[in-house]
Order: structure tokens, then C-alpha cells, then sequence
């Protein structure tokens, strides 16, 4: 057992306590959490010393490429977009993750202790995302979930000189109905009203991965969301089939946050502080997160690393607090919020008990991209320690 | 005359001490005088209660203008008519309405240099390379240039090897790109071809008219590019980028090259960008005789500036020297610091007043002056 002493303590879930206890079990979760006048430590607990220090939950990306394209490699080495075809439900991340990536140890050089990390953009339906923490002592130690999400996206595809099997579409329109004629052939496998010895196996394996989806089981991950229309026609199509999703990138959120309000669809902004390099990029606006917050939409914010590294998580809350939102509502937006969003709040995101001990102690709120990181624990391990 | 005083400031930034409840006199653009009581007699009055004053920021290597935001990829930015073109002026290429010139004053920010030549754009490193892509410029934020010409970049590396081969130019080698360069001075250094553009540039480099911008990451490549301008007699260097330059510290200092480095939040792809870090300002400190930070405009949006200072400063930097890597040390590699980059009497009046410490992100920009006119107040 540890027990963390005499720091601030931002649990996100409740209100800080300026002057707290965390009690850790050996089995790597917050046994609990309170006031140094109301919580004591346990006799045998090995104890650490953090007064004047602030502790905050482990901080959670809920959309990167982690481990996709390693750190100091060059694109050869990029395992994001596979061109084989548009709809390759089939592909999951985790066969693909290299767990000895540096990116790993520098996000938790930054706090970041739980991560999304999946296929790219580049398909309609590109394959399954995987949550995982970012210290291990092997992959399968790493892994929260194999299989979280199943990645989808709108926005222009123009893999047309790829030799696939099945052309791309090329308009938005095109793109949702391929989208909805697989949701609509697998909801119909599942309805039992296609002959399944008529459908061959590899279209088996990806009606079925679509079917956990329409199941509720794997989250409907909608990327490229890069402006108000494609937002809506994601709503649209998340409305369609009643799927659990988030809506990411979600870039000109801000202009239809009510409406995203109403649909209770959880959004993952991001990444602030990208390049506006096209007119593309028009709706781009670091004012949405917290003009979407105020509305009520449940927004994250995303690194999408390699594109912001993933150790700066929290230099871009501290964007959207250039933006409007106060430091610890900037905190939620990487802690609680993605970990709602990725539905594994039950495990982390805040500092309460039965969750994971991951805990990141700095020197001041670590929002302040100017606070230092000085010690990050995951499960309850001391992972980093910046002395 | 033209009189403006900010009076009663919480705290003013300079190079030797943070001053608290002091007022600061501008006449004619230019700082008069800062001193408790400054605001005596006629001058429209700031009310400097609860700001903090820093010199307007500086960003010596941005593409402000050049790549303007949200705009189609027309690029004027890299020239493929040949791949040495080191004649050609980046001023002709800005477009004085990119609204990043807004969003820089909306940010304290009121210089900035402007390089042609490629970002840091993601997807590919570069989309176009040029060895010597144009002569730089320095403009002031309210869009009018302060020098038009300024140093010539010259680009070497893996993107630029890489862009070469994909488009079937040449050179597609390191040595040869080291030679092409070293041709081209050497012919203008012989001043055979009087009419020759190309010659007539690099003999103003040669002579210490315009800076010689070495763009480069590695220290492999920040090292033969130095090695080779300063055998042929460049002594005016200023190292751009520069993610491994503290590898090669002592041999930059001994040169008397300044770096101006970053931006230092981007993505690690590729070899070259491998010890890209955060940490890299810290790295440099008492190692090079000066370094400045930048944002690659557009590859992070010039607004941010001032929290990738802050940034440092979570990495361990001395909160002075972090405001200072952002307005002395850039004016200093500019050549421009008897008239910018502090606050202090005589120089020019460009001052960024902010809601609280510049380095926090709680605090906004509620007022930019630009040469003692006010460009930007937030209402």
C-alpha cells in the first residue's frame, strides 16, 4: 500500500481538496481519497511525501496514433492508413502497436496515462481502435481494451490513385452511403435475414465487427468531422442506428452546439493549435471546446498524436483556457470527459476509489503549461519520476 | 507631438528587473521615459492598473503572409524553377491581409521575420524544398515591412533530399547538395558575371549584407552548412530549427551563431526531428550566445507564441529567460535591438499589455502598441 500526503488534490469528480490523502491498494487501485484530517494513512502503508504539490488523475487522450508511427521513424515506417480497401472494419490497431515506441514514455513524461490510439482516416471504416496505458511491462500489460472503438470518417477521400479493391467514394454523400448500405447489410445478418452461407468469410469478419457496433459493444468512432454539415450528417447517422459513438475532430462544433447538446453524442475536439493551412481547415476555431462546454456537449480534447505530440495534452487544455474555460474545467476535458466519452470512467478519469491509481503530482495545476510534471504513477507504480 | 502614458502598471518586464507601479511616457513612438512618475503634463492616458507590460513579442522565423491562413495551396512560398534560387525576395511573395497578421497582434506579438521557404506542415514534411529558397524579411504585425531584405535561407536535410528524388531533381545527396551550394558562392565570389542574379545575392550574403539563415535540424547538417559558409568567408550565420543544436553547442558559440530554435511543440516524425523536445530551450541555455523561439508559422499559429515560452518554463527554463527567448534575444538576432525588443527609454514603443503574467493561461493581450499607436485592444 502507498499513500499519497499533503498535496492539492483536483479530483475532477468532486470538488479539490486543498489539502489531501490518497490511499493506494496493492492491487493498483485509489483504496481512497479525502482530507488529511479525515482520512488516515494505514500503518503499513509506504508513504510519500507531497505537501505543496497538486495531484490530478492521469491524464486521458481519447484519440491519437500512439505507437502507429514510433517516434524518430519516418512515414515508411507508418502503420495509420492502410489502402486496401474503404471499408476495412477487420483491421485492429493492436496488431499493429509498437509498445517500444518512445512516444509512450514521453506521454508519461506529460501526464498522459491512458490513451486511444487507432487506424487513420484515410477509409470510411478504416478498422478497431484500442485503449491502453501508456506503461507496461509488455503490450498485454498495457492494455486496457483491445478493442474499443471502430474507427469511421467523413471528410474528402482521395486515395483514387490506390489500387484498391472497391473504389473510394469521393463526396460526402457517397461516403455515408457506403456507410449505411454495410450498417444496413450487417443489421440484417444480425436480423437473420441474410443467407450467411451466401456471404464470404472475410465479409463475414466485417459485417460482424459492424455488428458489435450496432450491439453497443465497440464504440462508433466518427472521424473528420471537419465541418458544421458533416457533423450533422454524423449526428444523422449515429441517430440512424441508435450506435454509442463519439463525433472527433469536430472542428465547427461551436456553430451547431446546441444541436450537439440535444444529441447527447460526446464530441473530442482537436487538436487545438493545428496548422490552418487550407481552406479546409475554415471552421477550425480554438474558441469551440469552450463555447461547446458551456452549451453542455461533453468535449475532450484530442492530441491526434504524432500531429501534437502526445506529452503536450496539457499545453492544449491550456489552449482552451486561453479560449474561456477555467483550469480545472480545462481538467476535465482531459481526464473525466474522454474517459466518459470512451465509456471506461468506471476505470480512470478521476481520483475516487475502486478506480486506477494513475496519478500525475505537479508542482502547480497542470493545466499551467509553466507547472512541472514530477512524478507520474500507474496502477498505483511510480512510471516516471523527473528526479 | 503625439503623447501617450500608461500609467500605473503592476508590472513592467525588463531586461534587468521586473519594475511594479510604474508608468511608461510614449511620445512620437518611441519610449521617453519610464519612471513612477512619468505621466506629467498632456499625454492620452492607459490605464495601466492590474496589466503587465512586456515588449511586443517577435517571432524572428515565421511564413506569416506567405502561406495565409484558410486559403487554397497556391504557394508562393517555394520557388521550382530551380532548386537555388537565393535571389528572390520573400516580399514580393506577402500577402498583407493573411489574417495571422490580426491574430499576432491580438497575442502581443509586433515583429516577426518572414522566411520563404517551406513549414513543418503535416502530412509530409515539406511539399515543396529549394536550397536557397528567397531573402527574408521583417515586418511589423500591422502589416508594413521593417527590412524587406534581410538574410538568405539556405535549406539542407532529409525533406529536401526527399522532395528532390521524388521529383526527379537533382541534387539527391547531401554531398551533392554541398556542392551545388559551395559552386554557386564560389562563382559569386569570383564576381565573374556581374549580371548574374544568383551571384549578385550571395556576394551580398558573402559580404555581410544580408544573414546567411542556415535551415537546418540535425547537428550533422547544422555543422557541414556552418563549416562550409564560414571556410567561404560568411561570418553573419543565424541557425534555424536547429532540434539538435545543442548537440553541437560549443561549435555554434565559438562561431558566434545564434539559433533560433522550434518550434519546439511538434510532432517527433522522421530521423531529423527525433530530439525535437520541449526541453531543447533549457538544453541551450549557456551553451550558444543566444537563442530566440519561433512557431513556424503556420506549423503552430503565431497567436501561441507566448505559450510556447511558458512551455519552456515547465521544462525547467527561468521565467525571465523564457520572456526573453520571445522579445530581446529575437531582436538581438534580428540586428534590430536598439530600437526593439525591451522596454526602455529611446527604443520604440511596442508593447504588449497583458491581464497578468504573460505566461499564464488564464491571462489575455488587452492591449498591443505598436510604435507607441495602439494596433489591438480587446474590448
Amino acid at each position: 500500500m502507498k499513500a499519497l500526503i499533503g498535496a492539492r488534490i483536483l479530483r475532477v469528480s468532486a470538488p479539490p481538496i486543498p489539502e489531501g490523502i490518497v490511499v493506494i491498494g496493492d492491487d493498483g487501485l485509489i483504496k481512497s481519497v479525502g482530507s488529511v484530517q479525515e482520512v488516515k494513512p494505514p500503518r503499513d502503508a509506504e508513504i510519500i511525501d507531497v505537501k505543496g504539490k497538486v495531484i490530478s488523475p492521469g491524464l486521458v487522450d481519447a484519440h491519437s496514433h500512439l505507437g502507429l508511427i514510433p517516434e524518430g521513424m519516418d512515414w515508411e515506417y507508418s502503420d495509420v492508413n492502410d489502402y486496401y480497401a474503404p471499408v476495412t472494419p477487420h483491421l485492429r490497431a493492436i496488431d499493429a502497436i509498437d509498445p517500444y515506441d518512445e512516444g509512450f514514455k514521453h506521454a508519461l513524461e506529460g501526464g498522459v496515462t491512458t490513451i486511444y490510439t487507432g487506424p487513420g482516416s484515410a477509409n470510411v471504416i478504416g478498422g478497431i481502435g484500442a485503449i491502453l496505458k501508456t506503461h507496461g511491462e509488455s503490450l498485454a500489460d498495457m492494455i486496457v481494451k483491445d478493442e474499443a472503438a471502430l474507427k469511421m470518417a467523413l471528410g474528402p477521400k482521395r486515395q483514387r490513385e490506390y489500387k484498391s479493391k472497391t473504389p473510394y467514394p469521393t463526396t460526402r454523400m457517397g461516403t455515408v452511403a457506403v456507410l449505411r448500405t454495410w450498417f444496413r447489410k450487417a443489421k440484417m445478418l444480425q436480423e437473420g435475414k441474410l443467407d450467411e452461407d451466401k456471404i464470404d468469410a472475410e465479409e463475414k469478419a466485417m459485417l460482424e465487427v459492424i455488428g458489435r457496433v450496432l450491439k453497443g459493444e465497440l464504440i462508433a468512432k466518427i472521424h473528420l468531422s471537419t465541418s458544421p454539415d458533416e457533423i450533422l450528417a454524423s449526428v444523422r447517422f449515429i441517430k440512424e442506428y441508435g450506435l454509442k459513438a463519439t463525433i472527433d475532430h469536430v472542428f465547427g462544433g461551436h456553430l451547431v452546439a446546441d444541436m450537439l447538446a440535444e444529441s447527447r453524442i460526446p464530441v473530442v475536439y482537436g487538436p487545438p493549435m493545428i496548422a490552418r493551412i487550407a481552406s479546409f481547415f475554415r471552421y477550425v476555431d480554438d474558441r469551440a471546446p469552450a463555447i461547446m462546454y458551456r452549451k453542455g456537449v461533453l468535449v475532450s480534447i484530442m492530441t491526434d498524436h504524432p500531429v501534437i505530440p502526445e506529452k503536450h495534452l496539457r499545453t492544449l487544455a491550456a489552449v482552451t483556457v486561453r479560449n474561456g474555460l477555467s483550469l480545472d474545467e480545462a481538467l476535465q476535458l482531459i481526464t473525466l470527459n474522454p474517459a466518459k466519452a470512451m465509456l471506461i470512467d468506471n476505470l480512470v478519469g478521476s481520483i475516487d476509489p475502486g478506480k486506477h491509481a494513475d496519478l500525475v503530482v505537479s508542482n502547480e495545476h497542470p493545466v499551467k503549461p509553466s507547472s512541472t510534471i514530477e512524478m507520474v504513477l500507474v496502477r498505483g507504480r511510480i512510471a516516471y519520476s523527473r528526479n | 507631438m503625439s503623447r501617450t502614458c500608461i500609467r500605473n502598471i503592476d508590472v513592467i518586464y525588463t531586461p534587468r528587473q521586473e519594475l511594479r507601479g510604474y508608468s511608461i511616457l510614449i511620445e512620437d513612438g518611441r519610449i521617453k521615459k519610464v519612471a513612477r512618475d512619468a505621466c506629467l503634463g498632456n499625454a492620452e492616458i492607459i490605464d495601466g492598473r492590474g496589466l503587465h507590460a512586456t515588449p511586443g513579442l517577435i517571432d524572428p522565423a515565421t511564413h506569416i503572409g506567405v502561406y495565409p491562413l484558410e486559403w487554397e495551396w497556391g504557394d508562393h512560398g517555394v520557388e521550382k524553377m530551380d532548386v537555388l534560387t537565393p535571389h528572390l525576395r520573400v516580399v514580393d511573395s506577402i500577402d498583407p491581409f493573411d489574417k495571422a497578421f490580426k491574430e499576432a497582434l491580438e497575442s502581443g506579438v509586433t515583429l516577426v521575420g518572414i522566411h520563404p521557404g517551406s513549414f513543418m506542415s503535416f502530412g509530409k514534411l515539406v511539399d515543396k524544398a529549394n536550397l536557397m529558397p528567397g531573402i527574408t524579411a521583417v515586418y511589423r504585425t500591422t502589416g508594413k515591412p521593417l527590412i524587406e531584405e534581410h538574410g538568405i535561407v539556405i535549406s539542407i536535410g532529409e525533406h529536401v533530399k526527399r522532395f528532390f528524388e521524388e521529383n526527379k531533381l537533382t541534387p539527391t545527396t547531401r554531398m551533392g547538395m554541398l556542392a551545388r551550394i559551395r559552386t554557386a558562392l564560389r562563382k559569386a565570389s569570383e564576381g565573374k558575371d556581374e549580371a548574374d542574379p544568383v551571384s549578385e545575392a550571395l556576394r551580398r550574403m558573402l559580404a555581410g549584407e544580408l544573414a546567411a539563415y542556415v535551415h537546418a535540424y540535425t547537428s550533422r547538417d547544422i555543422l557541414v552548412l556552418v563549416n562550409l559558409l564560414w571556410g567561404m568567408g560568411v561570418r553573419r550565420m543565424i541557425v534555424v530549427h536547429g532540434a539538435e543544436a545543442h548537440l553541437v553547442g560549443d561549435e555554434l558559440r565559438e562561431k558566434n551563431i545564434p539559433v533560433i530554435l522550434g518550434p519546439i511543440v511538434f510532432s517527433k516524425r522522421g530521423v531529423e526531428l527525433k530530439e525535437l523536445d520541449s526541453s531543447n530551450p533549457l538544453k541551450l541555455e549557456g551553451k550558444v550566445v543566444k537563442y530566440a523561439l519561433t512557431t513556424d508559422h503556420p506549423t503552430i499559429p503565431i497567436q501561441y507564441l507566448s505559450l510556447l515560452a511558458s512551455v519552456a518554463v515547465g521544462e525547467g527554463l527561468n521565467p525571465r529567460r523564457a520572456i526573453e527567448s520571445v522579445t530581446l534575444s529575437p531582436a538581438e538576432i534580428l540586428g534590430v535591438s536598439r530600437e526593439y525588443g525591451s522596454i526602455e527609454e529611446g527604443k520604440k514603443a511596442d508593447i504588449a499589455l497583458w491581464t497578468g503574467s504573460p505566461l499564464d493561461p488564464e491571462v489575455r493581450v488587452a492591449y498591443t502598441l505598436v510604435e507607441g499607436e495602439v494596433a489591438f485592444e480587446r474590448r
